[in-house]
């Protein structure tokens, strides 16, 4: 399951990021996953609570904000929110549309103790 | 105390697949990352690539499979340099996968290196490999519903290929319903429709490749 994959380059990311700063404990962690990154939060959780067992990073709260699937429509530039695969313009019925947000997979910002 | 990150997950994994893209672009090499379910054809079209193209392009081809070498046998009887990465367990390749591959793999005078992911509707497009387009292989036999239940992979490919067409009379198989959403998801995509059974449309698949070459070399 590739969230197995994902947890471990967050993990990499922050505890190089804590050990660039000194910190010796991360105790919080903010992600940012777009609603079309096609990742399970609940996999996501269970694979880092796992792999986390015994890093500074151990314990660690995962804090995980979902970004909206939106796009832009190259037609007629109505902006909507994309409730599924589908990239349709509710407007003009163009398939034209660039997808603004809802695809990213980003560590926004950790929380760390000295 | 609160330290900003602002940094993409598979950020590691996309600098590898940057340096295996330069690389290869360095050596003239144009690479394709086809990906598809378990039995959708990937190896089988492999076969008729390595077979029709031989007198066009030189070809490389990287194999993905969590175990056995099944597929790189099968690819190694057309006598093209072929190897085979084993995941044992894991769902998709990566970029540093490729990078350790190439380091095995005769590629002098190569135009088109394919690497054949492991076989999954879902990992395979989210981890750039050093490609330079994708392509996903899908069956008719998986049934049309599946570009809407796992949009990112169609999305992220430059031609879906419509495998197994020589089924249709014997299903109930929708090709509208099925091209409609694969347009709705992905409007620039390159759909081929064909079957590895009968040879049918294959040869629309290698020129859409030699064409794919010919635009990347330049």
């Amino acid at each position: 399951m590739h969230e197995m994959a994902i947890a471990a380059s967050v993990l990499d990311l922050v505890l190089e990021t804590a050990a660039a700063n000194q910190a010796n404990r991360v105790i919080k962690i903010q992600l940012l996953i777009g609603e079309m990154a096609g990742v399970s939060q609940e996999a996501l959780r269970f694979c880092f609570d796992n792999i986390t067992e015994g890093t500074p990073a151990a314990g660690a709260v995962l804090c995980i904000d979902i970004a909206p699937v939106l796009g832009h429509c190259c037609e007629c530039g109505s902006e909507f929110p994309i409730p599924e695969p589908r990239v349709i313009c509710p407007t003009c019925s163009s398939l034209v549309v660039d997808v603004l947000s809802g695809q990213e997979l980003r560590v926004e910002q950790i929380e760390v103790e000295d | 105390m609160e330290i900003p990150v602002k940094t993409n997950i598979l950020d590691k994994n996309a600098k590898i697949a940057n340096r295996v893209n330069r690389r290869l672009r360095e050596s003239g090499i144009v690479t394709l990352n086809l990906m598809g379910s378990p039995g959708s054809g990937k190896t089988s079209l492999l076969e008729h690539t390595v077979a029709g193209l031989k007198d066009k392009l030189k070809l490389a081809i990287i194999e993905g499979d969590l175990f056995t070498s099944k597929d790189a046998d099968r690819i190694k009887a057309y006598g093209v340099p072929v190897i085979q990465i084993n995941t044992s367990g894991g769902c998709h390749l990566d970029a540093s996968m490729i990078e350790l591959a190439l380091a095995d793999l005769e590629l002098h005078g190569v135009d088109l290196l394919i690497i054949e992911n492991v076989g999954n509707l879902v990992c395979p497009a989210e981890f750039e490999l050093g490609e330079d387009d994708r392509a996903t292989v899908f069956s008719i036999t998986e049934g049309e519903d599946k570009p809407l239940k796992y949009p990112l992979i169609f999305k992220r490919s430059a031609a879906v290929v419509v495998n197994k067409i020589d089924l249709l009379p014997h299903t109930s198989f929708n090709m509208m319903a099925l091209t409609n959403d694969i347009n709705a998801i992905n409007p620039a995509v390159q759909i081929i429709a064909l079957s590895c059974s009968t040879g049918e449309g294959i040869g629309d698949w290698l020129d859409w490749l030699c064409k794919q070459v010919q635009r990347k070399k330049k």
